[in-house]
């Protein structure tokens, strides 16, 4: 066997790796059904703002009522709304990181079905929340806030 | 401050849309619009005076940083207090909003105490 021949052997056998590997993939992307992950997510964000709907909605109940009690216990109850609104938000930070991920695996789904080359992805003012140890926080925002005029 | 003042919240989130109301309702803003998209609240705009916008920045088809452009852009809105409300906390989004002539930036999750002292510092009562 001549040198070209041995590379030729080498690159078909790397490709039939590659192949299986596309091949294995496709099925485990279909073991989850028609952009199945994606919906399972989606499912996930509707789950948590039904949810967060009915504890705002318990909240409101709850002011509503501690209109009709001592300034003390109104002051109270009230407080305690404030934080339930104050953490509800909850679903919207998570709501906006799911989406991120479905939009990866759609991506990533379709980019394995017809193996093209990802397209340059160009920087974005659309990146949604940031991860913790990157997120600004509100003070971090005004300092740059007022630093720019 | 003017509590009977009219205010637009523009969020593509139910769920964010009745945490703003509720806390607006807290601090007795109780003249309180609702949109989910710029191009909504645009119309909404146009067709009422208002005296304060509060929006997100991620909303589809129109972005928040678009429809505080093309507030900023309309003789007859252009002076609107304009506070952006999201979740994007890079540098380069302060700077466009601030660029695109933003009154007031909140990063999301916020607490109802920045709320009231964004308002008050945009209408010039800490």
């Amino acid at each position: 066997m001549d040198k070209a021949d041995e590379t030729l052997e080498r690159l078909v056998s790397a490709l039939e790796f590659i192949v299986d590997h596309i091949q294995i993939t496709r099925r485990e992307l279909g073991a989850l059904g028609a952009g199945g992950a994606a919906d399972e997510l989606e499912e996930v964000v509707s789950e948590t703002a039904r949810a967060a709907n009915e504890i705002m909605a318990a909240a409101e109940s709850v002011e509503a009522v501690a209109a009709y009690t001592d300034p003390k216990v109104r002051e109270a109850l009230q407080a305690a709304a404030t934080r339930i609104y104050e953490a509800s938000a909850f679903q919207d930070i998570t709501g906006q990181r799911i989406a991120k991920v479905v939009r990866a695996l759609q991506s990533i789904e379709s980019r394995v079905a017809t193996l093209v080359k990802p397209e340059p992805s160009e920087p974005s003012l659309l990146n949604g929340p940031q991860l913790g140890r990157s997120a600004a926080t509100q003070s971090e925002i005004d300092s740059l806030f007022e630093s720019l005029s | 401050m003017n509590k009977n003042m009219r205010v637009l919240i523009v969020d593509d989130y139910n769920t964010m849309l009745r945490i703003l109301r509720n806390l607006l309702r807290q601090l007795d803003f109780n003249n309180v619009e609702e949109a989910t998209d710029g191009e909504e609240a645009l119309r909404c705009l146009r067709r009422d005076p208002h005296d304060l916008v509060i929006s997100d920045w991620n909303m589809q088809p129109m972005t928040g940083l678009e429809l505080l452009r093309q507030v900023r852009a309309d003789a007859g809105l252009r002076r609107i207090p304009f506070i952006m409300v999201t979740a994007e906390s890079k540098t380069e989004n302060v700077i466009a909003a601030k660029q695109a002539g933003v009154s007031n930036y909140i990063v999301k999750p916020f607490n109802a105490e920045t709320l009231r002292a964004k308002i008050g510092s945009v209408f010039g009562a800490a």
